[in-house]
């Protein structure tokens, strides 16, 4: 066997042994993986199992020496982990616990300053701040009678009011009385809500209408005239179905700024007491400019 | 084993330990003999810091672990290029032996410390990829992902890597039949 002399001198020295087999693929592979050497291949493959077997003795008891100082090691850094994992975990727990009581402290400060239950100056305070009710301002439970000689109910002047067609028999009867002092919950009379205390500023006086008063003796709603609206819903008279419910609820609620309703309600009201366009059609069907 | 040393466990991690300390110890006598005993404590506190949130196997683990250890051989090589040792006179007699004195070492006394000599003499490379396959046991994809090369690369590096420690035996052969 020659070579041509492009070979490095290693691979001549390799295969100019007299070995029967040149060192292969699977050779080297069988070497490495196995330490083992073909009987027939030749003495380089020998040896290089045998130096192969020497790196992969078993473990001397000098390498495994340090074995105590390694778990002490593992210990320790453990350790300190689970500990600033507790340390996490308690702080988190702080956190949300805080959080909740914060929470319930402002829900309940919400709550109380709604139901106009706190003293003086923390109501106004909360009124100034959060919109409540003024103190000593909330809708009272019992309402002042009207000064006309109609039969007190105030329920039914609310659903009359927040019906719509009262407003005319209101102004008719020469009370001028706002919508808010009307039996309208405040805060649903006006669009975007009103306060219980601005809704007293929204009352006209008598015989005078602002905004959403129409002038005497004409109703509100689109091309009827307060004669219609008294065949449709009588004064006093409850309005029936879901909505009148509702519109009960809301005349329960009248202390709640109108911020703290559910926005259905509130949406449910707009269109009837502050709507442009029922203005209009009112407007024109009275035939009269708008004060 | 790994997942109850992950959790902890001190004696899972000793034998994790037990197992994997010597060839961790081999391979770094190949590739930075002089630290070897230092890099082994550096990786395995590496390793301890990182292994709650290991997930595989043992050959991942394995590899984890070899791949930790080349990294830091070569920060200590990097270390070392930028703060050179000074040899004193008295060292100069310790110097390491050539690769025949290894080789004669390794065919008179086959044993570990001269066998490892002996890879350490092999191109960088290629001793890596001996130790890697070798000592370790890992696979060519293994250690072609531990190297950061191709599989064929790996193959090529070992072959000659053995045909070097071929030549470099039948050399020290050679010498010991003429003595």
């Amino acid at each position: 066997m020659s070579y041509e002399g492009d070979l490095p001198p290693a691979e001549d020295l390799l295969y100019r042994q007299p070995a029967s087999r040149r060192l292969s693929d699977a050779d080297a592979e069988r070497l490495i993986v196995w330490h083992w050497a073909h009987p027939e291949a030749g003495a380089e493959q020998h040896r290089l199992a045998e130096l192969f077997d020497s790196v992969t003795a078993p473990a001397t008891d000098e390498e495994l020496s340090g074995q105590a100082a390694a778990v002490a090691a593992f210990a320790v850094v453990v350790g300190g982990r689970s500990a600033r994992s507790r340390g996490g975990a308690s702080r988190r727990a702080m956190g949300i616990t805080a959080g909740i009581v914060a929470l319930s402290i402002t829900a309940g400060f919400s709550g109380a300053a709604a139901a106009d239950v706190l003293p003086g100056p923390i109501q106004e305070l909360a009124h100034q701040t959060l919109g409540a009710p003024a103190p000593g301002r909330a809708a009272p439970a019992v309402r002042p009678a009207p000064v006309s000689g109609r039969p007190a109910h105030p329920s039914g002047a609310a659903r009359g009011k927040a019906n719509g067609h009262n407003k005319g028999n209101a102004h008719g009867a020469g009370q001028g009385q706002g919508k808010g002092n009307q039996g309208t919950p405040p805060g649903l009379a006006k669009k975007g809500g009103t306060p219980p205390g601005q809704a007293k500023k929204g009352a006209t006086p008598p015989g005078q209408a602002k905004k959403g008063g129409t002038p005497p003796g004409q109703a509100k709603k689109a091309g009827t005239t307060s004669g219609q609206a008294k065949k449709e819903t009588p004064p006093g008279q409850a309005k029936k179905g879901v909505s009148a419910s509702l519109e009960t609820v809301a005349g329960t609620l009248s202390p709640l700024p109108a911020k703290l309703l559910p926005s259905g309600l509130t949406k449910r009201y707009e269109p009837r007491h502050a709507s442009p366009s029922s203005w209009r059609l009112s407007s024109r069907s009275s035939g009269k400019a708008r004060p | 084993m790994l997942n109850e040393a992950a959790r902890g466990d001190e004696a899972a991690f000793a034998r994790l330990w037990r197992d994997n300390q010597p060839p961790l110890l081999r391979f770094l006598r190949v590739l930075a003999s002089d630290s070897a005993e230092d890099v082994a404590s550096e990786v395995w506190l590496e390793v301890t810091r990182g292994l709650s949130r290991f997930r595989g196997g043992e050959q991942e683990f394995r590899a984890w672990l070899f791949t930790t250890a080349r990294r830091r051989v070569i920060d200590a090589r990097r270390y070392s290029a930028r703060r050179p040792a000074t040899v004193t006179s008295d060292l100069r007699d310790l110097d390491q032996p050539s690769s025949g004195d290894a080789a004669t070492a390794a065919l008179e006394r086959i044993s570990t410390e001269a066998a490892l000599e002996l890879i350490a003499t092999l191109p960088r490379e290629q001793a890596e990829v001996v130790a890697l396959r070798v000592i370790v046991g890992l696979d060519v994809a293994r250690v072609a992902q531990i190297v950061g090369k191709r599989p064929g690369a790996v193959r090529v590096a070992s072959h000659r890597a053995l045909r070097a420690l071929a030549v470099a035996l039948a050399s020290a052969a050679d010498v010991e039949a003429m003595r």
